[in-house]
């Protein structure tokens, strides 16, 4: 058995097991939080995404995911009760992309520069688009996760996942274009 | 560019959390596993109440989050809509003495004299917990907060409760209810909403921006078609049946939805572990069986209000909420709602702006058709799945014409039964036009604010000199 499904597992008899969730996944957690709405919102809602992953661990079905794709759903939601409106999300996403984005130290400066431009302009179409279509996209390019883990985040089937995220993407590249960043590569479209 | 390229390069790299923060969170789930503080943390975390330290203050950056504020619950009834609830309470009544007669002649001497009591004795000496309600309740109630919430039902603190009655099914629900979003339960209906039988168990939990009352047995009304469906967006109150015999309602998208109950299905699935219910029924006795439940007991209502207190929905009556599984002809009766809205419900309206800062054309459907329907210029040409019931819609509001404010006139437009197709229960914009019209329009999500791509309703209302009335509505009607 995966070994955080055994955790859950394990901590319906031994509730303390739980901490093992703790331990593992808080970063990741956190710092999907603050992709989407910045480091305050993240201090203030990963603690309780474990909290709620914890009460609700009878209902984990390890056969319909994994873990960390619970705590991912667990945590969209509760951000879409914090940040309900899109307004509200797109100014809590607008503060998050405010962190500067990973850069190599071997990087020159003035690529640096580029490269900080380039991401600048790119959040901002993220910033533009609707919830639901950054929220796929960022599981997808930047939390890396798989279309079945998606799936299983949002509660939808992975074809959905597949549609809605050609959509979104196509959407992003619209905005990049009007950003001027026009896509030069059509076939970048079907990547995602 | 390379858009995937470019997503990685942009890819932000937070410094991770704060260690303060990291312990707080620690401390938070240590409370939760340690069973001597379960009860305090479940109270905050099921509120979605940020765990604080002690002397915490409220932070500037919670402005973006759920306000932590007390303010009053506002009384929701428009004239229409009190004289709808008027004649509820009428039909109430009427089935209430219908009730008491069948209870009379067919029920066990006991039962039966019980019943007559809680209908027609108010100063009995029996005197019942002040949850139950009786006929004697005044005043508004004022909203619970969040910040002064504490594990104990309190006693709704402006509702007089006198005198008191015996319940009709019992001094306390059969079951823990646990609410996702909102703070402490409190004894007694929802201001504005009136028990319609005496003897019912009302309680009804607060937060700063939804509302929801339970109340068993259930008011005396048909439940059919108490939700009003979103065409695009939709959220299914579901019961789940599960091994331990929780009930538990989920707000679901239209694609989950889907998912969950496929059509021509009879079974639902369970929702995926990442949605977690808004409300949760969890049965005191995991062996109680509906043989348990008194007579006309079996249906529990739910209540969900929005907090500009303009609509309330009725969600559903659970028929057998012990029984084994929840077919799709069950779930349906607990109605769709829109999911901007549940949890917490989504306002009416949820942005003001002028009419040069909207466009005025509603999005065609892909074949370029556009319904539009104007009761007081024409009715042809509206799409032909929505024709009727549009047009029924806006002669109720133009009959009425006596809305306080187009806000009222655009609630009334909306009925307890499933609405037209791309008519969305809430989340419009509110457009004023120079010529002091009012247009409300939504964009299909239920955004605040100017839409670059245009909506897909718009909804007139003007005042008539007489009050306000819906007197146009153009949709795509795809």
């Amino acid at each position: 058995m995966d070994p955080d499904a055994a955790a859950v597992q394990a901590s319906m008899a031994e509730p303390e097991q739980f901490s093992v969730i703790f331990e593992r996944h808080h970063r990741v957690i956190w710092t999907y939080l603050a992709r989407l709405a910045g480091p305050d919102t993240a201090d203030d809602v990963a603690g309780e995404v474990f909290t709620v992953a914890f009460g609700q661990r009878e209902r984990f079905d390890p056969d319909r995911g994994a873990v960390r794709s619970w705590l991912y759903g667990i945590a969209t939601n509760i951000l879409h009760t914090r940040l309900r409106s899109e307004a509200r999300a797109r100014r809590a996403f607008a503060r998050a992309a405010a962190a500067p984005p990973a850069i190599d130290d071997m990087t020159a400066v003035d690529e640096a520069s580029a490269t900080a431009d380039e991401a600048r302009r790119v959040q901002a179409a993220l910033g533009r688009l609707s919830r639901d279509d950054r929220e796929l996209i960022v599981l997808r390019a930047w939390e890396q996760l798989s279309y079945a883990d998606i799936a299983e985040t949002l509660g939808v089937p992975i074809g959905t996942v597949r549609s809605r995220l050609s959509r979104a993407r196509g959407r992003l590249g619209e905005l990049l274009d009007t950003d001027g960043e026009l896509s030069e590569n059509p076939t970048d479209q079907e990547v995602l | 560019m390379d858009i995937d390229a470019a997503l990685h390069r942009a890819r932000p790299t937070p410094p991770g959390p704060d260690p303060a923060a990291t312990a707080r969170h620690r401390a938070q789930l240590d409370r939760a596993i340690s069973p001597d503080d379960r009860a305090r943390l479940t109270d905050g975390a099921a509120a979605g109440e940020p765990d604080r330290s002690p002397g915490e203050r409220h932070r500037p950056e919670d402005s973006e989050m759920e306000p932590i504020l007390v303010r009053p619950w506002p009384q929701s009834a428009s004239r229409s809509t009190r004289r709808r609830r008027a004649v509820l309470a009428a039909a109430a009544v009427i089935a209430l003495v219908a009730g008491v007669a069948v209870a009379v002649t067919d029920r066990p001497t006991d039962q039966a004299t019980n019943t007559q009591i809680a209908a027609t004795s108010p100063d009995r000496t029996n005197r019942a917990e002040p949850a139950i309600t009786g006929p004697a309740i005044t005043g508004p109630a004022t909203a619970g907060s969040i910040a002064d919430r504490s594990d104990e039902v309190e006693p709704n603190p402006s509702t007089n409760i006198e005198p008191s009655v015996s319940p009709l099914c019992g001094a306390e629900f059969p079951f823990d209810v646990t609410y996702s979003v909102s703070g402490n339960p409190v004894d007694g209906p929802l201001p504005g909403f009136e028990p319609t039988r005496d003897g019912q168990l009302i309680r009804h939990w607060t937060g700063t921006e939804s509302a929801v009352e339970l109340r068993w047995p259930a008011d005396p009304r048909p439940v059919e078609g108490s939700g009003p469906v979103s065409g695009t967006m939709a959220v299914a109150f579901d019961i789940s049946a599960g091994a331990e015999g929780i009930r538990s309602i989920y707000a679901l998208s239209e694609s989950q939805a889907e998912a969950l109950l496929p059509e021509g299905s009879d079974t639902h699935q369970d929702p995926p572990n990442s949605i977690p219910p808004i409300l949760q029924l969890t049965p005191l006795d995991a062996g109680q069986t509906d043989a348990d439940i008194p007579t006309g007991c079996g249906q529990l209502q739910v209540r969900f209000v929005d907090p500009d207190g303009l609509r309330d929905v009725l969600a559903m009556a659970v028929e057998e909420f012990h029984g084994e599984g929840v077919s799709v002809e069950s779930v349906a009766d607990w109605g769709y709602l829109d999911w901007g809205g549940l949890s917490p419900l989504s306002p009416l309206i949820v942005d003001r702006i002028d009419a040069d800062q909207a466009p005025t054309e509603v999005l065609p459907c892909e074949d370029g058709s556009v319904s539009r329907t104007d009761a007081a210029i024409e009715v042809a040409g509206v799409h032909e799945s929505s024709r009727a019931a549009l047009a029924a819609l806006i002669e109720l509001s133009r009959m009425a014409n006596e809305e306080e404010s187009p806000a009222e006139a655009l609630a009334e437009l909306f009925p307890d039964s499933p609405l037209p197709t791309n008519l969305f229960p809430g989340g419009y914009t509110e457009i004023t036009g120079a010529d002091g019209a009012i247009t409300y329009a939504h964009d299909g999500y239920g955004s605040a604010g100017p839409t670059t791509d245009g909506y897909v309703v718009l909804i007139t209302v003007v005042d008539t000199g007489q009050g306000w009335a819906v007197t146009r509505l153009i949709s795509p009607g795809c």
